[in-house]
């Protein structure tokens, strides 16, 4: 008995909502491969580099470098910590990569979210091949009248 | 995947701990230790490979993140035009309709989740450039006022009050203060890199609105 449209339609949709299902799961594999790989310490050598930077800018006068040429590198480093002072003693990374990880989740729930909506659908056409189906039953199921 | 201290091997990158020990011999406490040597444990390569492995740099060559987002778009869009031949009609016109909008969402988030990894990548190359070129160009005179203030801190010279020692320190301080200029141009290079990383961790990945 080949399938009626009903049957077919809810086969496509089930099919499709696997599909989408497909879909959340390589999010989530996404968000997982960046928690476990997508960490970078060695960003973090950069900031305390930097940061040593600025403290020895302050200590060159200190430990005798009094010379001519001290104005020289004063201001140079001055220039460099003016350049990088925003993200001093800061890794931007780390905040990048939370950020992510928490929208991947979100993005998730999102794909998933749609995943059940197409079952649902393909539920409904089940539903109402069922009905259509339970209908001819009743009328076999009382048709031995008369 | 080495650290710099390696891929670029320097003198430079002891000068701290020898200007810190000199530093100690006349009873000075410069914070110098960590001024050279810090840079040189940053793993350029471990940058590079998390940029293009994990995050993705193109659509060709995506990483894990921008990949999975781009093949999602495409997922949804199968879903919402190729897979459901058999169904027609107001409700798969609103069903595609909506896949669509999700799908295009995700080629967004995709393509922002390269713009990461680009941003990474150019950091790591752009610092490698830059510190490539100046330890090339510094080397030599770093690797001669290293062994010099080793020197001096294994006590050839008595103290400050000493002549020799101030001629000495004036020339060491003026060679110190090269090393200090080239950190002085090369840090705003690799500064410049971190604000654009610093720019992108103001802003938020996408969200998805109906």
């Amino acid at each position: 008995m080949s399938p009626t449209g009903y049957e077919v339609l809810a086969e496509e949709l089930t099919a499709d909502a696997k599909t989408v299902r497909g879909a959340a799961d390589k999010v989530d594999k996404a968000q997982s491969g960046l928690r476990n790989d997508g960490t970078l310490p060695t960003l973090d050598p950069f900031g305390r580099a930097l940061g040593s930077c600025l403290a020895a800018f302050y200590a060159v006068p200190l430990v005798g470098l009094d010379l001519p040429f001290t104005k020289y590198i004063q201001d140079g480093l001055q220039s460099a910590v003016d350049t990088y002072e925003k993200a001093l003693g800061v890794d931007p990374y780390p905040p990048i990569r939370n950020a992510w990880i928490e929208a991947l989740g979100n993005y998730s729930k999102l794909v998933r979210t749609a995943a059940k909506k197409v079952d649902d659908t393909a539920t409904t056409y089940q539903q109402q091949e069922d009905k259509v189906t339970g209908s001819f039953q009743n009328i076999h199921a009382g048709g031995g009248g008369s | 995947m080495a650290p710099i201290s390696q891929t670029h091997p320097s003198p430079i990158w002891h000068m701290g701990d020898a200007i810190q020990a000199l530093c100690d011999k006349f009873g000075a406490h410069g914070p110098f230790a960590d001024l050279f040597s810090l840079m040189g444990q940053t793993d350029l390569d471990k940058i590079r490979h998390v940029a293009t492995s994990v995050w993705g740099t193109d659509g060709q060559h995506s990483g894990q993140v921008a990949g999975s987002l781009l093949a999602v778009q495409h997922d949804l869009s199968y879903a919402a035009h190729d897979a459901t031949p058999s169904w027609t009609g107001d409700a798969n016109k609103a069903f595609a309709g909506s896949m669509d909008n999700l799908a295009k969402f995700f080629g967004t988030a995709g393509q922002d989740a390269c713009d990461v990894g680009e941003t990474l990548k150019k950091f790591a190359d752009d610092a490698d450039v830059s510190i490539g070129d100046g330890v090339a160009a510094v080397t030599g005179l770093i690797g001669a006022v290293v062994g010099a203030l080793a020197g001096l801190a294994a006590g050839a010279i008595t103290g400050p009050g000493d002549p020799v020692a101030a001629v000495v320190g004036a020339i060491v301080g003026l060679i110190i203060g090269l090393a200090f200029a080239y950190f002085g141009t090369l840090l705003p290079k690799i500064a410049n890199c971190l604000s654009d990383m610093t720019d992108l961790a103001g802003q938020e990945p996408p969200t998805f609105k109906e």
